[in-house]
């Protein structure tokens, strides 16, 4: 902050208002036309100079009016005048940038946080008696206990500025202001001021803020620029992690697809390396091309069934803050698929789904039941399922599917008349029965569909060729159904329907190889398992987060809380709901409440590896907010900072009195007593005087 | 005479039939009349004696003063001739300013002049007009009869206001220019220095002539009657200035008041008759004001 600052400097902008009388006055003037008159002789006789009098007063009266909207603007503007004047008890906000690109080197060789937290001892040493410090992070850190909201005691600012460290997270500094403006309301100080210590990377300065609220009036932001003189040779960011879309089962191959960033202009080799639950431990080296992108396949090897996590983590590259990616996943070990109706009403669909029957080879289990009883695993329906008590069952099918099942009606493979319609909350029915004596191609209408998962080829393609059908029942589907397979002229014969959590797949091919050659195709297998492996939003017990992204519990505010780190960083919190905020870096996280548990994956934010930092003095992240940019060259220069901005002299009520001067003389200009003549002979022509003819 | 003229018509001409117009000193017109001539001729009213020189007509030597005193004397009777009134009337563009009247000054002049004209030629008189503004626009020469007034009439329907007054320098002029012992009528606004119209006027004196001034101007120009800030525009030079005349309105009345003052005294002071009408004031009330019966 300047010697001179304004604390609303919103009025600072309203500043041209003050040439409104000026423009007012010409545009009238334009506008008016004069009033014509025989004479002005009798005008010249008053005063020869009235003209050039009246012209400069219009003028000053225009100055003193413009000087009149400046004052008032500048004063509402506030402006201090820090380093002289009072100096009395000081409220002072420190807000330390924790978020991941603090933990970049700094000019000192330590991180950037380290330096910032130092600063801060240094300034809470030189706080007064009467003088209270707060701690405001950018990222709230729930290892870290600030002290709640301003406070003197300096070795409970010592001991939170002591527990700081690098996160992996980004945080707001909008809401880090407010926070540290919110500190301040209470607080009977005669000055406040907010210090902000950060390297103001880009990503998190850079924006602008949405409804930022001011800190109370007369309080001083001043923002500490940390250098950041090292930048990383090489960096490489882990941007996400993909897992499978089919339920994952115990004992299997997991493939994981792990997204990295290069953002530099040079290439990059690093390595992935891997950690599950159980202890499996893995490792591939990346190369990554300057400024690319690149997906590294990796395979964890089985686990047992229940949730399971992994941990990921890029060694040797420059900046660690952006390395780190944990995922977690529900197993199971198998999985059951219960085909209502006898074997032969669904084709060759139960032997594809299950060869052995037990799930030794596909980790599903087959069975047979008479009628459904809508209680778990992959239901396999036919039409016919629904030919007795129709509505009842369509009802129990509708709430297993909601509350997060899945399901497949398929024509029985012996069927031969048309099917019964079906309720209206379906989207998609079959029509009636057609057939092709040759053969009608089968085609994929929905590639990105997770039923073809395993279908693929390098190009994308579908591994599902010269497939012929011979009987079928199209679909009649609306917009909302997602054809999968279908005709190449567009006529869906399997479609799916999300209900609720669950989803639905119709068919209106039956798996038979009298229908189709489908079921001749090794992709059948493939096809047929996938249906059966469909992942729904049943299994949201589990969250994936980037650190410093909130935690949104579906928990009662008030019930306790507990957050427990399973692997990654370190973390045994208790509260409640409502008091925790975020999880800053990456791990897996229990977070259990009275009834259950939320697991909770967090990976490292990648935005904090971009090595771009605001150079300039405009923050686009504090808005309209009065503030300053100092270049932080250790702790003097925080604690200079801090004893200059004790002393303030506020501007305000002295331009208040001099818009009050300028309207007084405003005032008395523009109403002038009314003028004399120079020789008065008498006061007013009379013009019934005897020598005046008139009326 | 018909009622076409603008500014004659009948219904005033009709009010203005009893109203006389007289001169104070002696005039010399051509023919005989009602008002005093400065030479003597054949009159009913007695003039003075003066000796009787050879070559006088024997018949007028008074014999009853022979017999009181013994000396031949004659007795000699004022001549009567008729009146010859030039009529100047100013047509400078400050005359087509009206606000509170019921007409512009221009329009106001032409009917007193009209008006006087009709007077003068009903009583037998001679009426001439001069229309001028800074020097002499047009001049018709004094006529005698109803008949002769028609260009003049004419005339005054086809004034356009404009230029700048210079009211001396037409009295001058018409000073120069009048050769018998006249009475003119000068109607302005007289908006020009009071000391130059004196001049004139006591140019006119000077060469015995009778000098009736009739000063029109409208109320609006006695008075200020419009507030706030304004800009005022001169009609004759187009200059502008703006003023608040609220702050300027008793100085201003009380400027108009000198002025009025100046020139009432300097026409006294020449030996001219003076009179202020007000445009509010009807034309026939304004002329009977001045002309008509005590």
């Amino acid at each position: 902050m300047t010697g001179l600052t304004a604390l609303n400097p919103l009025f600072l902008s309203l500043l041209p208002l003050a040439a409104l009388p000026v423009v007012f006055h010409l545009f009238f003037r334009l506008k008016k036309s004069p009033r014509v008159f025989s004479t002005l002789m009798f005008f010249d006789r008053i005063d020869p100079k009235l003209n050039a009098r009246r012209r400069l007063r219009e003028w000053i009266i225009l100055l003193l009016r413009t000087l009149l909207i400046l004052f008032l603007l500048l004063a509402l503007a506030r402006p201090v005048w820090f380093g002289i004047g009072r100096e009395g008890s000081v409220a002072v906000a420190l807000v330390l940038d924790n978020s991941g690109s603090m933990s970049g080197i700094g000019a000192d060789g330590r991180t950037k946080l380290k330096e910032a937290v130092d600063a801060a001892r240094g300034l809470v040493a030189q706080l007064r008696d009467q003088d209270s410090a707060g701690i405001v992070l950018l990222v709230a850190d729930p290892v870290v206990p600030l002290p709640a909201g301003l406070t003197a005691d300096k070795s409970a600012l010592r001991n939170a500025l002591d527990r700081i460290s690098e996160t992996e997270a980004s945080g707001s500094v909008a809401a880090a202001v407010e926070r540290a403006g919110a500190l301040f309301e209470n607080s009977a100080a005669t000055h406040f001021e907010i210090h902000v210590l950060s390297d103001l990377q880009s990503e998190k300065w850079g924006a602008p803020p949405v409804n930022l609220r001011a800190p109370r009036p007369g309080a001083s932001l001043v923002v500490h620029r940390v250098p950041s003189p090292n930048q990383p040779k090489s960096n490489v960011s882990m941007v996400g992690v993909r897992l499978p879309t089919k339920v994952i089962l115990s004992g299997r191959k997991l493939p994981l697809e792990v997204q990295l960033a290069n953002a530099l202009n040079r290439e990059s080799r690093v390595r992935l390396n891997w950690l599950t639950d159980a202890g499996t431990r893995g490792s591939d080296e990346v190369i990554l091309p300057a400024k690319s992108e690149k997906t590294a396949a990796i395979t964890l090897e089985s686990q047992s069934p229940g949730f399971r996590w992994a941990g990921l983590q890029l060694e040797g590259d420059d900046f660690d803050a952006d390395n780190r990616a944990f995922i977690g996943f529900n197993c199971q070990e198998k999985r059951n698929v219960i085909f209502a109706g006898k074997a032969s009403d669904f084709g060759q669909l139960p032997l594809a789904v299950s060869p052995a029957g037990d799930g030794k080879l596909s980790g599903l289990i087959a069975s047979f039941v008479e009628a459904p009883d809508f209680s778990g695993g992959f239901l396999a329906l036919t039409w016919d399922t629904f030919a007795t008590d129709s509505p009842a069952r369509w009802a129990r099918l509708k709430t297993f599917l909601e509350a997060g099942g899945s399901a497949l009606i398929v024509p029985a493979a012996t069927a031969t008349a048309n099917l019964s319609p079906p309720p209206d909350w379906l989207i998609a029915a079959p029509g009636g029965f057609q057939t092709a004596s040759n053969g009608l191609a089968l085609v994929a209408l929905d590639k990105a569909n997770s039923v073809f998962s395993d279908l693929r080829d390098e190009k994308g393609d579908i591994a599902l060729r010269n497939v012929k059908v011979f009987r079928f029942l199209p679909l009649r589907s609306s917009p909302n159904a997602t054809p999968v397979l279908g005709l190449e002229d567009g006529r869906a014969l399997l479609a799916e329907q999300k209900v609720g959590k669950g989803r639905l797949f119709i068919s209106g091919l039956a798996f038979d190889s009298a229908w189709s050659t489908l079921t001749l195709k090794p992709g059948f297998i493939a096809l047929a398992q996938n249906l059966a492996f469909v992942q729904t939003g049943a299994e949201t017990n589990i969250v994936s987060l980037v650190a410093g992204e909130p935690l949104r519990l579906r928990l009662p505010a008030k019930d306790p809380l507990q957050v427990q780190s399973l692997g990654g960083s370190p973390l045994d919190w208790k509260g409640t709901p409502a008091q925790f905020a975020t999880l800053p870096r990456s791990g897996v996280y229990a977070a259990r409440g009275e009834k259950e548990t939320i697991y909770v994956a967090v990976r490292a934010s990648e935005k904090e590896g971009r090595q771009t930092f605001i150079a300039g003095d405009a923050l686009p992240a504090l808005g309209s907010l009065a503030y300053s940019v100092k270049d932080f060259s250790g702790g003097e220069s925080l604690v200079s900072e801090f004893r200059r901005l004790e002393k303030s002299f506020d501007l305000s009520p002295l331009l208040l009195l001099l818009a009050l001067a300028a309207l007084a003389a405003e005032g008395w200009l523009a109403n002038p007593p009314p003028l004399k003549a120079k020789l008065v002979t008498k006061s007013k022509p009379d013009l019934e005087e005897e020598n005046v003819v008139t009326r | 005479m018909t009622a076409a003229y603008k500014y004659l018509p009948p219904e005033l001409a009709d009010r203005l039939r009893g109203l006389g117009v007289s001169v104070r000193r002696p005039v010399e017109g051509g023919l005989q009349g009602l008002h005093r001539s400065p030479h003597h001729g054949a009159s009913v009213e007695f003039a003075d004696y003066r000796e009787y020189t050879r070559g006088d007509p024997p018949n007028r030597i008074d014999w009853a003063v022979y017999a009181r005193t013994d000396r031949h004397v004659i007795r000699r009777y004022q001549e009567e001739t008729n009146l010859r009134a030039y009529i100047l009337v100013d047509t400078s563009e400050s005359m087509s300013f009206r606000d509170a009247g019921r007409l512009s000054k221009m329009d106001y002049a032409c009917h007193l002049a009209a008006g006087l004209m009709f007077v003068l030629v009903n009583q037998s008189d001679a009426a001439g007009l001069t229309l001028f503004n800074d020097g002499v626009q047009k001049q018709f020469p004094p006529v005698g009869t109803l008949g002769g007034l028609r260009p003049m009439l004419l005339a005054l329907e086809e004034i356009k206001p404009s230029g700048r007054s210079r009211i001396d320098q037409a009295l001058h002029t018409l000073a120069e220019q009048i050769q018998r012992r006249s009475l003119v009528i000068l109607i302005s606004d007289l908006l020009q220095n009071p000391a130059d119209t004196i001049r004139g006027i006591r140019h006119l004196q000077h060469n015995k002539h009778e000098v009736l001034v009739l000063h029109t101007l409208d109320a609006a120009e006695i008075n200020l009657n419009f507030s706030g800030f304004t800009e005022v525009r001169e009609l004759e030079t187009g200059a502008r200035l703006p003023i608040q005349a609220d702050e300027i309105r008793d100085a201003y009345a009380q400027e108009v008041q000198k002025f009025l003052d100046e020139l009432r005294r300097g026409c006294l002071g020449s030996l001219a008759d003076y009179q202020l009408i007000d445009t509010r004031t009807p034309v026939e009330e304004a002329l009977h004001a001045k002309f008509g019966q005590p």
